[in-house]
């Protein structure tokens, strides 16, 4: 179970940058990780609702009543929304990947890419 | 068969399939994979086969089945993890047993004989053959556990079978392992050993007589 603090799956870092635009249904949340990644993350509903499963669990996203779908014929869906411990666990994703890339920096790792 | 009738049942697959996910997530998440499956079948409707789009889905849905399952298993069952690492020599023995076998049978190899992979004969009976009966007490306990927090009226039920079914299967692969083991050749020489030649005491000489023989 991800805490907040912690670094969390390559996976739940992409559904949680899905759903910080807004709510999406599961479905709408993979074409969404697909363009987001520019077709180079592609995940299978397992893998979706096995991370959907984990994040409802640890609270960081929570689901809204069944509605229509307007962009699936109007079928009635589950959509998933960000709680504020979501959007605390990206927001501290996101600046330890920034610190990562600083300290990646610092160290001149650009200089392996020579050396290789 | 129609395209929207090998839907319908594909459809009506992955519903029993998902029925298999522990309860907590099948609770969660169950409805919603039911929808996201009827999301993708709308866009493979245009484009796609229904053999390429059910494999797609059934190896993503089948890995993901036994992963959430071994997962909960892991959180909510001790004693059936310790009774499956137990079975794992007997396991490993019996499937190189098999391919050996096999090669024998093609002139590849020698005589296939347990003692080779093992220098002292004491380890190979303790992890051969006293650690399967060792399973075979560990599930059936943990599985006696399991029916009385449950109640001794919902035992016989598919709902209880389904909620224990890693224990349901280890009894029956240790009780099958034990049975190979024992039932195969060594308990009927050793009883024949016992009654024959040794004291109803002296089980250890003639078990270990049938063994080498």
């Amino acid at each position: 179970m991800p805490k907040s603090d912690s670094p969390i799956t390559p996976a739940v870092l992409h559904i949680l940058i899905a759903l910080s635009e807004g709510e999406l249904h599961g479905y709408g949340i993979m074409k969404q990780v697909e363009k987001d990644s520019q077709e180079q993350v592609s995940m299978g509903p397992g893998t979706l609702y096995g991370c959907l499963n984990r994040m409802l669990e640890a609270g960081l996203v929570s689901e809204s009543n069944k509605r229509a779908a307007p962009d699936l014929d109007d079928a009635r869906r589950i959509y998933y929304r960000l709680t504020l411990k979501g959007k605390k666990a990206l927001t501290d994703e996101l600046s330890r990947y920034k610190r990562v890339v600083k300290l990646a920096n610092s160290k001149s790792l650009a200089t392996f890419k020579g050396q290789a | 068969m129609s395209y929207d009738q090998k839907l319908r049942k594909l459809r009506e697959i992955y519903k029993r399939l998902i029925g298999w996910f522990p309860d907590g997530y099948r609770a969660r998440v169950g409805e919603a994979m039911l929808d996201t499956f009827d999301d993708l079948s709308r866009e493979r409707r245009t484009s796609g086969s229904s053999l390429a789009f059910a494999f797609g889905l059934y190896s993503d849905l089948l890995f993901h089945l036994l992963k959430e399952n071994l997962m909960a298993a892991k959180e909510s069952q001790k004693l059936a993890w310790i009774s499956a690492a137990l079975l794992v020599p007997f396991a490993l023995v019996f499937t190189i047993g098999i391919v050996w076998q096999l090669l024998f049978s093609l002139g590849v190899v020698g005589l296939p004989t347990m003692w080779t992979a093992f220098s002292d004969t004491r380890l190979a009976y303790v992890l051969i053959f006293l650690f399967p009966v060792a399973a075979l007490l560990l599930s059936l306990a943990n599985l006696i556990l399991r029916a009385r927090r449950n109640g001794s009226g919902n035992v016989l039920t598919m709902e209880f079978a389904k909620a224990n079914v890693i224990t349901l299967s280890l009894v029956i692969t240790s009780f099958g392992a034990s049975l190979f083991l024992y039932g195969h050749d060594v308990l009927p020489c050793g009883l024949n050993a016992i009654l024959s030649n040794h004291h109803w005491w002296s089980l250890g000489p003639a078990l270990e007589a049938c063994l080498q023989a």
